[in-house]
């Protein structure tokens, strides 16, 4: 309670929470900076989640998880990096153990069956919005989508997908390659990308 | 990790644009995080429904146990009453025997029992000098206090009920004139015929008028002949045995007078009660339910024609496939009978109702629906992204639609037939509500899709609840069974949503009453 106090009356003295102070409240466990810091990231973070997921409701179980592993531990976090990165990594990493858990990962790594993905040619708009290029992205059979979301989203090397993701460096790359294809046409469909492939740039177009 | 720095152009537009995509979590992530991290809070809400459920039984047990402590307490205070009354009655006796009034033990006694009652009374003091006479006061007091004083014995019991004045050890020098005790008992007869006339302050003015040594003062009118001839001195009775003995047969016979109609009158009070309790009924019950949706067409306009209307225009072209599920109900009601037959009722009701949808997974795409504008009336399409499909597929999943409602029921009983044992009724009651949870998949105006919006859903209905029941048991404790049926009259979902979901459920009603 005192805590609480003193952690209220810090908080009121700067007007703002800043990041420190959230820090702080998360490590005394303080359930107003814990809340803090969810608002603060959780919509980001289920943005990411959603990318990785099946549908919202696995989305929004992943980003449950993750959090609770943000605040269990949060005492790791040394204040090397941003926040928002560290935060990200686990969620990242909660998301790819969730995929792993229920199979849904290892069960759509087909090649083949990518080529069948129904496209709905009708129902996206053809406006360049993250919305939108987050819905192409999760139009890809899953195996293909996490490999596409760790390489060209989060950065990861074809070595440490292989590691994640328990499958050798080359598949990483060949589901990568073909990931990027599938993706390209599809875009290209929507009328998000323009030929030529050589030179590929994302436009809006009105 | 470490960022790559070989990504190309199609890479880094992709990383920015999925950076810059957010999505607002719904409350129950935070509620399970929070839940998660904090679980001594874990329960809030189990908590408040224990509270609210041992609230409703104190209710009801307190609501019983106040009318038995007040039938009880009636019945004492008529207990005590009697014995007062027979106390006072023998009051002139032990007056007339030991000058005035009873021992201080047996003074106290009474005392402390009209405290008990709450009953003020008034004290001697103060009566006598409202009468006017001091003389009189410190010549009772006086008297009574050598009376405590000296004859240290109980004249009475402890229970107050008989016991034989002492009439050898009495004290000398006493006087009091035989005609007082009857202008006492006379006076007691009076105050009792008026008393026997209100039944209501029966009680309250008996106890405050039959305490030893203070109500007979009240009643006693110095204006009295009998007290002009004791004040003046003559008619003093010297032998006290004799006068203890006809004194005593003069109060037995007023006694038995006066004790018959207020036992009567004590009588019918207590019937009046059990009259009244019996009346009221308490009943809790639980109802385990099977759910399923009822779908209408809502009411458009004739001049609205609109082709994704059509999938509304009845039940069957709905397209949802759903299959039936368990739910519960459980409250409490409160019957208060009208006649014989009839009862009318009302109480705390909780309904749960839910069924399952066929449904499979999709890739998100865009659904639409169709709704009504609220003011004029003029359809328009409203698009939503979705993961789910109507019908079955190699994907398939359920999706449970389901409606936490709290209400509060009002209906009428009816007693078609029964005997003492076994009684069998119909009962009907409306139930306005309000929706504490739901959770609605509605279908897409092309019947493809399934799409939420808790927009669309009303936060306040309207129910109607129709069973019957058995009756089983003792006059105490009774069970009730029978089957029971809950429509929802009001859509599940508002008025600009064209189609209408009603909620019907069946189940069989177990129930537990007991009679106050």
């Amino acid at each position: 309670m005192r805590l609480k106090l003193s952690y209220l009356s810090r908080v009121k003295q700067e007007q703002a929470m800043t990041e420190e102070s959230i820090l702080q409240g998360c490590l005394d466990n303080l359930a107003i900076a814990q809340e803090e810091l969810y608002k603060q990231f959780s919509p980001k973070m289920l943005g990411v989640c959603y990318r990785y997921a099946h549908n919202r409701e696995d989305a929004e179980d992943m980003l449950q998880e993750g959090f609770i592993k943000v605040y269990s531990q949060i005492h790791q976090f040394k204040g090397v990096g941003s926040l928002e990165g560290w935060i990200r990594k686990i969620i990242v990493h909660t998301c790819i153990n969730a995929l792993k858990k229920n199979k849904k990962f290892s069960d759509s790594v087909d090649l083949a069956l990518a080529s069948t993905i129904p496209v709905n040619n009708h129902n996206i708009p053809s406006i360049l919005q993250a919305k939108q290029v987050v819905e192409c992205i999760r139009l890809l059979p899953i195996g293909y989508r996490t490999v596409l979301n760790l390489y060209a989203v989060e950065g990861y090397s074809h070595k440490e997908i292989s590691l994640i993701l328990e499958i050798e460096e080359s598949t990483s790359r060949s589901q990568y390659t073909r990931a990027r294809g599938l993706l390209e046409d599809i875009l290209i469909k929507k009328k998000i990308l323009q030929k030529p492939r050589e030179n590929i740039r994302m436009v809006s177009v009105t | 990790m470490e960022r790559r720095f070989d990504m190309s152009d199609f890479e880094q537009s992709l990383k920015d644009h999925a950076d810059q995509f957010t999505l607002i979590p719904s409350r129950r992530v935070w509620d399970g995080i929070y839940n998660n991290l904090h679980p001594g809070s874990k329960w809030p809400s189990i908590t408040v429904a224990i509270v609210f459920i041992i609230t409703l039984f104190t209710i009801g047990f307190l609501n019983n146990s106040s009318k038995k402590l007040s039938s009880k307490a009636d019945s004492a205070s008529d207990a005590k009453s009697i014995n007062n009354n027979y106390l006072a009655a023998q009051n002139p006796v032990a007056s007339g025997t030991n000058s005035v009034l009873a021992n201080k033990t047996n003074a106290e006694k009474n005392n402390s029992s009209e405290k008990e009652n709450g009953v003020s009374f008034i004290d001697n003091k103060e009566t006598v000098k409202k009468s006017g006479n001091e003389k009189l006061n410190t010549a009772v007091n006086t008297r009574q206090s050598k009376a405590v004083g000296q004859n240290g014995d109980q004249l009475f019991s402890s229970n107050g009920k008989n016991i034989s004045p002492n009439t050898k050890r009495t004290i000398p020098g006493n006087k009091i004139a035989t005609n007082n005790i009857n202008s006492f008992n006379y006076e007691i007869t009076n105050q009792r015929i008026i008393e026997e006339e209100n039944n209501e302050i029966l009680t309250e003015d008996y106890n405050s008028f039959m305490t030893p040594g203070q109500s007979l003062f009240i009643e006693f009118q110095p204006t009295e002949p009998h007290y002009i001839n004791y004040k003046e001195g003559y008619t003093l009775i010297k032998n006290t045995e004799d006068f203890s003995s006809s004194a005593q047969l003069i109060a037995s016979s007023r006694l038995e007078t006066h004790i018959n109609p207020l036992k009567k009158t004590i009588n019918q009070s207590k019937k009046i009660h059990r009259k009244k309790n019996k009346n009221i009924e308490w009943t809790y019950y639980v109802t385990p339910l099977v759910s399923m949706p009822v779908f209408r067409n809502s009411s458009l306009a004739s001049s609205v024609n609109f082709s994704p209307l059509a999938i509304f225009q009845n039940a069957a072209s709905n397209g949802m496939i759903y299959h039936a599920n368990f739910g519960f109900e459980a409250g409490a009601k409160v019957t208060y009978a009208l006649s014989k037959k009839w009862k009318v009722f009302s109480g705390l009701n909780l309904n749960y109702s839910d069924y399952n949808l066929v449904s499979n997974l999709v890739h998100p795409t865009f659904a639409t629906l169709t709704l009504k504008d609220k003011n004029t009336g003029i359809p328009y399409s409203k698009s939503y992204i979705t993961f789910y499909g109507n019908g079955q597929s190699l994907n398939q999943v359920a999706l449970t639609n389901y409606s936490l409602q709290f209400s509060i029921p009002i209906g009428l009983e009816f007693q078609v037939w029964g005997n003492k044992n076994i009684q069998i009724s119909v009962a009907s009651a409306i139930e306005p509500s309000v929706v504490l949870k739901n959770n609605s998949y509605i279908i897409s105006a092309d019947k493809k899709y399934y799409v939420q919006d808790p927009e669309l859903m009303r936060k306040t209905n309207l129910g109607g609840n129709f069973g019957t029941f058995i009756s089983f048991g003792s006059n105490k404790i009774r069970w009730h069974i029978g089957p029971d049926i809950h429509y929802q009259l009001l859509s599940t979902y508002k008025n600009s949503y064209l189609s209408e979901e009603h909620l019907i459920d069946y189940g069989i009603r177990i129930g537990i009453s007991r009679k106050y």
